[in-house]
């Protein structure tokens, strides 16, 4: 008797019932995400959850069809200032999807967080200049903190940025791709056949997912700690 | 009716979405409130133009090695 395997390669065709489904819920929860974090000034922003189990189940260039409705539908709930930072959403997406589905990050959790540490970096990359020359430097984000302490240390305000985004974005993007691994365990298994995901069996995807979540909290308690308090508004 | 869709139809999706993300840029960034005369947010713009073009090419070199 042979062995047969029962996943096969991932399908580059997808029915077209799962974009419809997906696609609008994905960016759905990409704004409540970054609602109830600006809600609750959070050190994070949580708004590419939708983004990431987009790109690496349907593919990148859908999450970044997922990144782009969302900042630009979200900035009806939270202003003309979310639509800029699209292109962090769909470099995201990009990375996400290409690092999981074309260069196998997502095979082992170790190799995934490495990815989701990658995402952050990019992130942050794009980030910066958006931050600096269309806010000048201040966007209202609890990161602004870091960013002015940087900048008051000596180093240029683009590298302040971009410093204060690479440790902020490295705890959201744990985060989220950790939680969008168990969204995409509680997903249909058609949806994520032939991917390399972490996690031997769906009951251990969802501990490494749980795992992760936790590594992530862990960072935001540590940079909560470690920043000074924002001053009193005058 | 089952219809399915590939790599194709998202890279042409997100092409289109791209292009109305710059389409929707100059009404967003002459609403920002950190842009307060009219030179500071064609500047703006042009900043944004230049990130958003790369990756509209970026989408267009790959939509020649997509394959479904």
């Amino acid at each position: 008797m042979t062995a047969v395997s029962v996943s096969g390669p991932a399908t580059s065709r997808i029915p077209l019932a799962y974009v419809v489904a997906l696609v609008p819920v994905a960016a759905a929860l990409n704004i409540v995400g970054g609602t109830i974090n600006t809600a609750l000034g959070l050190p994070t922003f949580l708004d590419q959850i939708g983004t990431a189990v987009v790109a690496i189940t349907l593919g990148p260039w859908w999450g970044a069809l997922v990144g782009v409705i969302t900042n630009t539908a979200g900035a009806f709930v939270m202003g003309p200032a979310y639509v800029p930072f699209a292109l962090v959403n769909v470099a995201g997406a990009l990375v996400w999807g290409y690092g999981v589905r074309s260069l196998g990050m997502g095979a082992s959790a170790p190799r995934f967080f490495l990815l989701n540490v990658i995402v952050a970096l990019v992130n942050s990359a794009v980030a910066a200049p958006i931050v600096v020359f269309v806010f000048g430097g201040a966007t209202g984000h609890s990161s602004d903190v870091l960013t002015a302490a940087f900048a008051e240390a000596g180093k240029n305000l683009l590298a302040a940025s971009f410093a204060s985004s690479v440790i902020v974005s490295l705890a959201d993007k744990v985060i989220t791709g950790f939680v969008a691994l168990a969204i995409i365990d509680a997903l249909p298994a058609e949806l994520s056949r032939g991917l390399r995901l972490p996690g031997p069996t769906p009951n251990g995807r969802l501990a490494i997912a749980i795992g992760g979540v936790v590594i992530g909290a862990a960072l935001v308690a540590v940079y909560v700690f470690l920043t000074p308090p924002a001053p009193p508004a005058a | 009716m089952d219809r399915s869709v590939g790599p194709r139809d998202g890279l042409g999706a997100a092409i289109i979405a791209l292009g109305i993300l710059a389409i929707a840029m100059p009404f967003a960034v002459e609403r920002l409130p950190t842009v307060t005369s009219g030179d500071q947010a064609a500047l703006v713009l042009a900043g944004m133009s230049i990130l958003l073009g790369l990756f509209v090419v970026v989408a267009g070199v790959l939509s020649f090695f997509i394959h479904d």
